[in-house]
């Protein structure tokens, strides 16, 4: 699920140790160091922004609400977080990860080339793990500056390699984030009805998930009679016979997951209620072909068979059909018809179906373990 | 719910924002600028590309501004692209996946006119920079800034409807903290206020305790009594921020805490009569660290017991920065930005106030109406 980035993560910021206890973190990182010392390497570095942190968050249980971090991991010493920001919030931080080292800085690269030399490994070789993507050009073209003899090696295939493995915290964090989006469905079906604001809406809706301990939540939604695609929301009144697609996300204790469904405002129309049913069918055919082995490209030709219509696929296609999901809001394995990625058991995928037939549209959706 | 038509920025202001633009290119020498958003936002960082289009960005995005001819604005996820399309009169939109955003915006420049200048580059990733041919070229990230420096009628509405959304917020932060609720539920309710009332987005601080050293993030501890909660609430209002800071007791405040936060209500008092145009912003902090520094805590007027003295707010520019004694900007007229002297004391915690202004001639204009003054209730 791709839609507005927000400028801070809005909701809960703790650690739950029921749920995601100290000694599975300390076997992930067991886990990173034996893939670390595979790959013939000093140590690997973790990099993360607020947008996209799950590398980071998998091995720190830490995720910046705004800005950047990384984790230094080697293959003995104690991991180090390093967090952008000032001294002042070092407090706050602390009890979000189990990692005792938490330093700030102001400059990623000048701090990362820091930490490298005091380590040891200013002539190491250095695997990275989410830099790629992630890390702004400027400061990773300051950081080879400043210790030229590092060797930077990408490492996120072997770091995706490694996390094919789902824990049990993993699981456990994805149902109870399942079932957070349940009950906000359960509210928008009370709340989306003829003449309600959807600002006012929305807000009851992203209500119950932050009270149910979502660190952050995200809503895509249909803008209207004339505006049937999906969009940011934005405030208007709901009449009799519109049609509500709503796509929302939410992350539970690192954990995102996602779901959509279609909302009828007052009566239902025919043609919207047969395309409705049309997204549903698609994602079930979607499931039931997402099984351990399957290519990406087989689920997703479940979906054109359940659909029979290449123009309707076509505009499903535009929004996706599918990827994994957890510490990533959006990750692999693609869902498409020239996917290749090969799924596992016990991998997390988010499915879904966007309609638009004239000017009704549908949107189906959920979060399932293969 | 605030039953206003939204605040409208016109095409004809867009346009004369464009034509702005233009005029400072050309004196610059530059012929073609790209403007990239990343689009993470940032509440204390302006958006260029926001500024001269009025499309809040689901993914990255690259404008290509040539001195003639309409902009060309690139548009990620593609899917995105009709979105744009109804709210980008202006530009021509083309659509591009995340793949091939930077090699369409690479190739728009291959067929625009040297010399060029790129604005937004520090946000372009490895990956980016990589895929994108113009990422050596010389950055330009003042003549945006400095043009959006004084808000337009426009902005300036938009901010103080955020105010207003702020405002109703803290109250609703005032009606539910109770013993026993956790903080991120007290932060739920506040911001479910806001969001109702329109707000887009928030940035939101919300944290209590019996001696806070700053304000955090929600977690989710719960609500004890005597607590003093902090919040600094920040919400968007068609992309623009107002933040207001205040203090909430719950149960009857100490003597002690009543007199630090009439410290801090005099410091405000004298950091607003600072704020006046063709001052310097440094004014502005000097005059609520001396407030600070008369009531006995002046060696508390620095890093970790605070941050700054205000700072500008997102997404037009955020010019002046940061409110701080080492220098600033010359205040203009139009100029919007929090005015906060959030401060740590060690007899009670951090204690803090602080309100959305736009700088007017004789005297600033608080937007955030919520008085300046200690809240609590009884327990």
């Amino acid at each position: 699920m791709q839609t507005v980035h927000t400028v801070i993560k809005h909701g809960a910021l703790f650690w739950d140790e029921d749920l995601v206890p100290a000694a599975l973190l300390q076997s992930r990182l067991e886990n990173v160091r034996s893939a670390i010392s595979a790959a013939g390497d000093a140590a690997w570095i973790f990099y993360g922004d607020a947008e996209r942190c799950g590398a980071l968050a998998y091995v720190s249980h830490y995720f910046p609400r705004i800005r950047d971090a990384a984790v230094l991991v080697t293959l003995d010493a104690p991991p180090i977080v390093l967090v952008n920001g000032g001294g002042r919030t070092l407090p706050s931080i602390r009890p979000m990860t189990w990692i005792a080292d938490v330093r700030m800085f102001a400059s990623i690269s000048k701090k990362l080339a820091e930490v490298l030399t005091e380590q040891g490994l200013a002539q190491a070789r250095v695997g990275t793990v989410g830099a790629v993507e992630t890390f702004p050009a400027r400061e990773w073209s300051a950081l080879t500056r400043a210790v030229p003899d590092v060797t930077f090696v990408p490492r996120d295939a072997e770091f995706a390699h490694l996390r094919r493995k789902k824990d049990a915290a993993d699981l456990a964090v994805a149902q109870r984030a399942s079932h957070v989006l349940e009950a906000a469905f359960a509210v928008a079906a009370t709340v989306l009805r003829p003449g309600a604001s959807t600002s006012e809406a929305f807000a009851q809706i992203e209500r119950s998930m932050r009270l149910a301990g979502a660190e952050d939540v995200r809503i895509l939604t249909s803008g209207g009679p004339e505006n049937n695609e999906l969009a940011p929301p934005v405030e208007r009144r709901l009449e009799e016979g519109d049609t509500v697609m709503l796509f929302l996300g939410v992350e539970i204790q690192r954990y995102w997951s996602e779901a959509a469904q279609t909302f009828a405002i007052g009566m239902p129309n025919a043609q919207a209620e047969n395309l409705a049913s049309r997204a549903r069918a698609a994602v079930d055919a979607m499931e039931a072909a997402a099984i351990a082995g399957a290519r990406g490209s087989t689920v997703a030709a479940a979906a054109r068979k359940a659909l029979g219509d290449d123009g309707l696929l076509t505009f499903a296609s535009s929004y996706g059909l599918g990827h994994g999901i957890g510490m990533d809001v959006e990750d692999v394995p693609s869902i498409a018809l020239d996917s290749e990625d090969v799924l596992n058991a016990g991998t997390a995928l988010a499915l879904h179906i966007v309609l638009k037939d004239g000017s009704a549209c549908a949107i189906a959706g959920r979060t399932i373990i293969t | 719910m605030i039953l206003d038509d939204p605040v409208l920025v016109s095409e004809t202001e867009l346009r004369g924002r464009l034509d702005r633009v233009r005029a400072e290119m050309a004196k610059k020498k530059i012929a073609t600028l790209a403007v990239y958003d990343s689009a993470q936002h940032d509440m204390t960082s302006m958006d260029e590309l926001f500024y001269l289009t009025d499309f809040y960005a689901v993914g990255p995005c690259w404008l290509v501004l040539q001195l003639e001819g309409r902009p060309t604005l690139f548009v990620s996820p593609a899917w995105d692209a009709p979105r744009a399309k109804r709210l980008v009169s202006h530009a021509d939109v083309v659509p591009a996946d995340a793949k091939g955003l930077m090699q369409a915006a690479a190739g728009a420049l291959a067929q625009a006119s040297p010399p060029f200048a790129l604005c937004g580059g520090d946000a372009l990733s490895v990956r980016a920079a990589e895929s994108f041919a113009g990422f050596a070229l010389p950055g330009e990230n003042e003549i945006i800034p400095r043009l959006a420096a004084v808000k337009s009628p426009a902005e300036v509405a938009r901010i103080a409807r955020a105010a207003e959304i702020a405002d109703a917020g803290f109250a609703t932060l005032c009606q539910v903290a109770r013993v026993g609720l956790r903080e991120y539920e007290l932060a739920a309710e506040v911001e479910a206020t806001m969001k109702s009332l329109g707000a887009s987005d928030n940035f939101g601080l919300i944290a209590g305790g019996s001696h806070n050293t700053a304000v955090r993030g929600a977690t989710e501890r719960r609500l004890e009594a005597g607590d003093v909660i902090v919040g600094e609430i920040t919400p968007a209002f068609a992309g623009y921020h107002a933040q207001l800071c205040r203090t909430f007791v719950l149960g009857e405040p100490t003597p002690k805490t009543v007199e630090n936060f009439n410290i801090l209500i005099e410091a405000e008092r004298r950091a607003f009569a600072a704020a006046l145009p063709g001052q310097s912003s440094s004014a502005i902090a000097e005059a609520a660290n001396q407030v600070i520094t008369d009531g006995g805590y002046g060696e508390f007027c620095r890093p970790p017991y605070m941050r700054t003295r205000g700072h500008g707010l997102g997404r037009g520019s955020v010019l002046p920065g940061d409110l701080d004694p080492e220098g600033g900007p010359t205040l203009e007229e139009g100029m919007t930005f929090v005015i906060h002297p959030n401060q740590y004391f060690p007899d009670t915690g951090y204690l803090m106030l602080g309100d959305t202004v736009v700088i007017e001639r004789a005297r600033p204009r608080v937007l955030t109406k919520t008085p300046a003054k200690l809240f609590w209730r009884a327990v």
